[in-house]
């Protein structure tokens, strides 16, 4: 079980900027996620940490030693590929033992520590078929097994699941989380998938352009997010822009086109100052008195338990809200609404 | 029904002249005077001479595959995985050897290697050596330094697909398990390499087992090939060539089997995963002395085509490392001397022939395999690709024994052989890009035409045949320059002089003794100019790498 820490590290590829001033720390046997969009650089980053690619400037120190240039056969850290890079000419068994074999563990260690991560991944049956012969999940298994049979520091999975169907993927979400606890090892885990990110993570890195926005729990970086771009990439939401009113000792009134809001929280920012405020489009009620917006139907869009529906303001701008099934049928199409949001899930963009 | 008649017709082809002689051949191994027996194999086998030319054609095939692997896989290495400086511009330049013939550069080798050639001035001057040098020997080192310049090319371009084939995750993986290069090398990518090398390897070794060129010019006798055809002039009293031909013929069935087993078996290509910048950065001193070897490679590589070009010029050059005095004449003897202006005549009337059956077979082969579902679509697939695995001197072997006698005797005119033994020799390539031109193009382009309104005919000429034409123009071009350099089946096929196609004319001239070589040379530096070109414009047609027409698949 590791602790690693990067300090700092950039990257550019000929003029392009990859990675800029990245630093995190992730704790030992903890689950770290990075997500963001693709070409974020967060795939570089894992690179970096494996050892594959060799940062310009920064330091990686994994349990308070320096590994910048340590090559990647010394560094002792598991990593999952993205298309597996199961060797195809090697059996499952041979996939899984190579790690150790390097290492020269004595055959009957070999036999005992493939037969124990065999066990976990519920590969057993499969030992003796070639890579060719099993399916996407089962590959994914392989991967991880042979990945963590070595019992590395740390584990990088560069999007272990992007190439499993819908269904798979969730299975293999709860496998790798069960595996995770069961071994308690230091999982660094690269998606840009929010679902498997906010379903697993317990700490979650929002990465864009090769910056790292904002570092917090799942729950955190959905309900108060400090970034607009975190706030869009978790999840719907409707953004109003505004500027600040009054401040209060517990509150802020934010004026906006579509009429005054409170916020439940007080801001530091200037009176004045021009800022954007959003809500998720399930954090609305009907009942509320503060924050009540009203609008025309367009549109609903039933998915199950829930629908969406589309409203125009009388100033013309789009929000969307999400309602129980048991609310739509005071919902009708070009009828006017009113709904109201509660303080405190309004939420405050200062930043630009 | 119309499509019926025409893959009868092709059928028909196909055995007469690519299954009849082959089965003509292992017949005539176990006949004689009408009777089945082991006797010529027996006869054949007792005779030293026989014994020791299959020895040395062994030996010298596997060192040339040795030795083309040296050369080989680390320019591969460095080309696929390293990213320097002038890479894109050196890489075409590790091609050139591909456009000369081989045994044209041993016309222009032996002014350099020879015991008072260019090397041994050079070294003596240097005060290297006191005494010269015989760095051809009997020959045998002289065809091996040959081949090997001539082949090496073949096995860079497999192993870089290969390289290029799987993801570099796979040795990454290694990587981060712990493994050091050389346990990574041994035991992923190296196996992981394992096809590609050996069909490489098949290839080498066939084309130097069965070369002939070379060995005559160098006058070295004690091979396969030079045997085979030796046995020729005799064949009627001695039948043991059809024994030797026989075997040549084993031993290729059983590396393409090998070959193409071995690849459908393990073939390792793998949805790659764009990973960027995988090409590792060279720099400094390491850079240096890569590019010192890159030239002196590229040197030695190119010193067959610089010495055929510099004695076409030579007016004199004896004792010195170059010619003490040059001239244009020998190029004015290649257009003016009866006996070169015949050859061009024939090579381009043959070759040009031998083109057009191509494009009008390969075109309606390739046809017939994407787009009908005709019943023995496969026996023709099967015979349209039988010539990638046998050799120029088996097909020309065959022809000679077969159709002697016959209204098509080439002892009296050798040109319908000729066209022949050239076109099938290429047909595979043009049948097989044909087919996989229309295996991309699709069935929905042609449906849609049809939707529209339009008739097959019309579907063809407008919307069908456009789309394939490129890859089967640029598959005639390559096949078209392949027949001009095509040897054995010159030599053998074409006896008298005013049927010599280009080939024959730089063999015989290679044997004369005043100004013959020259003009050879002269000759050869036109040929492979017009290789170059060949290449040059088919690979402008389709954006086609070259290598793809070096490779078993």
């Amino acid at each position: 079980m590791g602790k690693l820490t990067l300090e700092n590290i950039s990257k550019r590829f000929g003029r392009i900027e990859i990675l800029k001033d990245i630093s995190l720390s992730v704790e030992k046997g903890e689950i770290f996620f990075i997500l963001g969009p693709s070409g974020c650089g967060k795939t570089t980053l894992l690179r970096i940490i494996a050892g594959f690619v060799s940062p310009d400037s920064g330091r990686i120190i994994l349990n308070n030693k320096e590994i910048t240039s340590t090559p990647p056969a010394r560094r002792n850290i598991g990593m999952v590929f993205q298309n597996y890079a199961l060797w195809p000419h090697l059996s499952v068994w041979k996939n899984i033992a190579y790690g150790l074999e390097i290492k020269k563990y004595p055959q009957e260690i070999i036999k005992k520590k493939v037969e124990s991560v065999l066990d976990i991944t519920k590969l057993n049956p499969f030992k003796d078929q070639f890579p060719v012969n099993l399916s996407g999940g089962q590959q994914q298994r392989v991967a991880l097994a042979r990945a963590m049979v070595t019992e590395p520091e740390i584990l990088l999975l560069d999007e272990p699941l992007s190439n499993l169907d819908a269904k798979l993927r969730e299975d293999m979400r709860t496998e790798i989380q069960r595996i995770q606890k069961q071994t308690g090892i230091t999982m660094v885990y690269v998606t840009h998938d929010r679902r498997e990110a906010m379903a697993i993570g317990k700490r979650i890195a929002v990465m864009n352009d090769g910056k790292i926005l904002e570092i917090g729990s799942p729950l955190k970086l959905y309900s108060t997010p400090v970034n607009r771009f975190t706030a869009e990439f978790l999840g719907e939401i409707n953004i109003i822009k505004g500027k600040i009113g009054m401040v209060f000792d517990s509150y802020t009134e934010i004026i906006t086109e579509e009429g005054n809001f409170i916020t439940a929280k007080r801001i530091t920012e200037e009176q004045g100052q021009k800022i954007e405020i959003g809500f998720r489009p399930e954090n609305i009620n009907f009942e509320g008195e503060k924050n009540r917006i009203g609008g025309m139907v367009k549109e609903i869009e039933y998915s199950g338990e829930t629908a969406k529906v589309r409203i125009e303001t009388q100033k013309g701008s789009i929000l969307y809200i999400r309602v129980f099934q048991n609310k739509l049928k005071d919902i009708k199409i070009e009828e006017k609404i009113y709904f109201s949001v509660f303080p405190e899930d309004i939420i405050i963009f200062t930043q630009k | 029904m119309k499509i019926k008649l025409v893959y009868t017709l092709c059928l028909i082809f196909l055995i007469y002249f690519i299954l009849y002689p082959l089965v003509h051949i292992s017949i005539s191994s176990f006949t004689l005077e009408g009777h089945f027996t082991y006797g010529i194999f027996k006869t054949a086998l007792a005779n030293y001479v026989i014994r020791k030319s299959i020895l040395n054609s062994f030996l010298l095939s596997i060192a040339v595959v040795l030795s083309t692997s040296i050369m080989g896989i680390p320019l591969a290495f460095l080309f696929i995985r390293y990213r320097f400086p002038g890479k894109n511009i050196l890489r075409p330049f590790f091609f050139l050897p591909l456009i000369a013939s081989p045994f044209v550069g041993a016309i222009g080798m032996t002014q350099i290697l020879s015991r008072f050639g260019s090397l041994n001035i050079l070294l003596m001057k240097a005060g290297i050596i006191k005494h010269p040098v015989s760095w051809l020997g009997s020959g045998f080192s002289g065809i091996f330094i040959l081949e090997t310049l001539h082949l090496y090319p073949i096995m860079f371009l497999n192993i870089s697909a290969s390289l290029n084939n799987f993801d570099i995750s796979f040795e990454e993986a290694s990587y981060n398990l712990g493994a050091s290069f050389s346990q990574t090398f041994r035991r992923i990518i190296f196996p992981l390499l394992l096809p590609g090398y050996f069909a490489a390897s098949s290839i080498i070794f066939i084309w130097t087992l069965t070369d002939l060129g070379t060995p005559l010019v160098f006058e070295y006798r004690e091979l396969l090939a030079v045997q085979i055809f030796n046995s020729i002039k005799d064949i009627n009293t001695n039948p043991q060539g059809y024994v030797l031909v026989l075997l040549v013929i084993l031993i290729t069935v059983i590396l393409f089997t090998l070959t193409k087993r071995y690849i459908t078996r393990r073939s390792y290509t793998t949805e790659r995963i764009a990973v960027a910048y995988t090409e590792k950065h060279l720099g400094g001193k390491k850079l240096f002395w890569i590019y010192i070897s890159l030239c002196l490679l590229l040197f030695f590589s190119l010193l067959p085509h610089i010495s055929i070009i510099l004695s076409s010029v030579s007016k004199k050059w004896f004792f010195t490392i170059f010619p003490s005095e040059y001239t244009g004449e020998f190029y004015k003897t290649v257009f003016t001397h009866h006996l070169t202006k015949t050859g061009i005549f024939n090579s381009l009337f043959l070759s040009g022939a031998s083109t057009f059956i191509d494009i009008i077979l390969g075109f309606t082969i390739g046809f017939i395999l994407a787009r009908t579902n005709i019943k023995g679509k496969n026996i023709i697939d099967l015979l349209a690709m039988l010539p990638l695995a046998i050799p120029g001197i088996v097909m020309a072997f065959g022809y000679f024994t077969l159709f002697s006698n016959t209204a098509i005797d080439p002892k009296n005119n050798p040109y319908i052989l000729l066209i022949v033994s050239y076109s099938v020799r290429r047909l595979p390539y043009i049948v097989r890009s044909t087919y996989s031109s229309f295996q991309q193009l699709g069935r929905s382009v042609e449906e849609a035409s049809f939707s529209l309104g339009a008739d097959i005919l019309t579907t063809f000429k407008r919307i069908t045949f456009p789309l394939v034409s490129p890859g089967l123009f640029a598959g005639a071009v390559l096949a078209f320059s392949f027949s001009v350099m095509e040897v054995s089946s010159s030599i053998i096929l074409a006896i008298r002089e005013k049927h010599y196609p280009i080939a024959k004319v730089i063999y015989t001239l290679s044997g004369r003794v005043t100004d013959g070589p020259y003009v050879a040379c002269a000759l050869g530096v036109i040929v492979m100019i017009l290789v170059g070109l060949s290449y040059y414009i088919s690979i402008r047609l389709v954006s086609k790498k070259i290598g793809e027409f070096f490779r078993i698949s």
